[in-house]
């Protein structure tokens, strides 16, 4: 994988972790009161996207 | 939030929705990754074959193989809707004689029977409270149509729940009636496949139609499917004399693009929901047995075997009298509670739909329907 493929593809798995955590706003509306489990889920989307994050950056400024 | 001019849709986010056209189509995250991905023109046509369900590269062949198994048919086509799957049925029959329908069908089952050139003849409902179709009415019709026609209608049409009342009707024994007439059996199941399941082979239907946006978790744009039982592959999809790859009922290639992407990543979700299909009316009884604590009265069969539910609501018309919104107090009382779905100034009248919603969800819909009723 080239180097822009592999931003490109990071780019897509941080757009599926948005659907992922849109996901359970659906499930919890209209409060979005969670349960542990889904917060556990919406804080390892967040690292997830954060790392991903890191990753294009690196790439970018190289 | 905007998107340029358009204005962002988070209905589904931040609400219940109750809207009964909208419950069943809700997409999964699966559906939406698969749009995200295939959103641009033609993006289905990347590695074609010719035709779009000969298609491998997405595997569409292989997915509508599948789906004629799960709806218990033997070959099946990707549509542009439920309206379309009928019409083509329709076209493909009609030689100008008639139709016979069941009294609470879809509009759209009727224009396009009358496009096709069909005279429509229908199987009224049997009237308040539960407006139910009658399935041996149908022998009824089809001797009627007969004594003035001189033939049996070219084709039946059952829609197996109505978009009106939630109302299921005992496809099988319709069925049962057009095979014995040798009426080719047309099911309309825009509000049941992908809900619930269904096997056209022990109903007796010759052709199912089904409908993507409505009932399969599916979105992006329309998508339907038509499937048909062995035998009638070369009428109902038979290819242009020119274009032996391109099925005249759809135009050769229906669906060129996300929606019928989107279809196919909620294929399973949709396999294993069909199997949780008793919990959904549970919810769907509940909440009509929690309102009818007041004064409201579910229209339609009884008990419930749907999730879209009609109400006759005389509690909120009487409060919408005197309130300073009027009719418009409902919508606005609901909205403030993070309900929509319903149509904005009704109060007396209205269709609501449970599907999906978890038992904590339809438990509050309920709560606040008696708060603002006073219950």
């Amino acid at each position: 994988m080239n180097f822009m493929e592999n931003v490109v593809e990071i780019t897509f798995d941080m757009a599926f972790l948005i659907e992922d955590m849109r996901e359970i706003w659906r499930r919890t509306a209209p409060f979005h009161k969670l349960n542990e489990e889904e917060k556990k889920q919406i804080l390892t989307i967040i690292d997830s996207i954060k790392k991903n994050c890191d990753l294009i950056s690196d790439r970018v400024s190289k | 939030m905007n998107i340029g001019k358009l204005e962002l849709r988070d209905r589904e986010e931040s609400f219940i929705n109750l809207n009964p056209l909208q419950t069943g189509g809700r997409t999964t995250s699966d559906a939406r990754k698969a749009i995200i991905s295939y959103i641009d023109g033609y993006s289905i046509c990347d590695w074609c074959k010719g035709a779009l369900h000969i298609t491998t590269e997405p595997d569409i062949a292989g997915f509508l193989g599948e789906v004629s198994d799960f709806l218990g048919m033997d070959y099946a086509l990707p549509t542009n809707g439920c309206r379309e799957a009928k019409y083509g049925v329709m076209h493909a029959i009609s030689t100008g004689g008639s139709i016979l329908c069941d009294g609470n069908m879809h509009y759209s089952s009727e224009v396009s029977a009358e496009r096709a050139g069909l005279k429509i003849y229908k199987v009224p409902n049997k009237g308040e409270p539960e407006y139910k179709i009658n399935p041996e009415d149908y022998s009824e019709g089809f001797e009627l149509i007969k004594k003035e026609t001189g033939k049996y209608p070219e084709l039946a049409l059952l829609t197996h729940v109505d978009g009106e009342y939630g109302n299921v009707v005992d496809a099988k024994e319709v069925g049962k009636i057009c095979n014995d007439y040798s009426v080719p059996f047309l099911l309309n199941t825009a509000y049941s496949s992908g809900r619930m399941e269904i096997d056209g082979k022990k109903i007796g239907a010759d052709f199912i139609a089904c409908s993507g946006h409505k009932s399969w978790a599916a979105g992006g744009g329309n998508i339907g499917i038509l499937a048909i039982k062995e035998g009638w592959q070369d009428k109902v999809f038979k290819p242009g004399a020119n274009w032996k790859s391109k099925p005249l009922e759809i135009l050769g290639c229906s669906s060129r693009g996300a929606s019928l992407l989107a279809l196919m990543a909620s294929f399973p979700h949709v396999k294993e929901r069909v199997k949780k299909w008793d919990e959904e009316v549970k919810k769907a009884r509940y909440l009509v047995n929690e309102l009818e604590k007041i004064d409201i009265k579910q229209i339609g069969e009884k008990p419930k075997n749907h999730d879209l539910i009609k109400l006759d609501t005389p509690v909120y018309d009487n409060i919408a009298k005197t309130h300073k919104k009027k009719g418009y107090f409902l919508y606005y009382e609901l909205k403030d509670r993070g309900i929509i779905g319903m149509k904005a100034g009704r109060t007396r009248k209205f269709k609501i739909s449970t599907y999906g919603l978890s038992w904590e969800q339809v438990s509050y819909v309920a709560e606040s329907f008696l708060e603002i009723g006073g219950g």
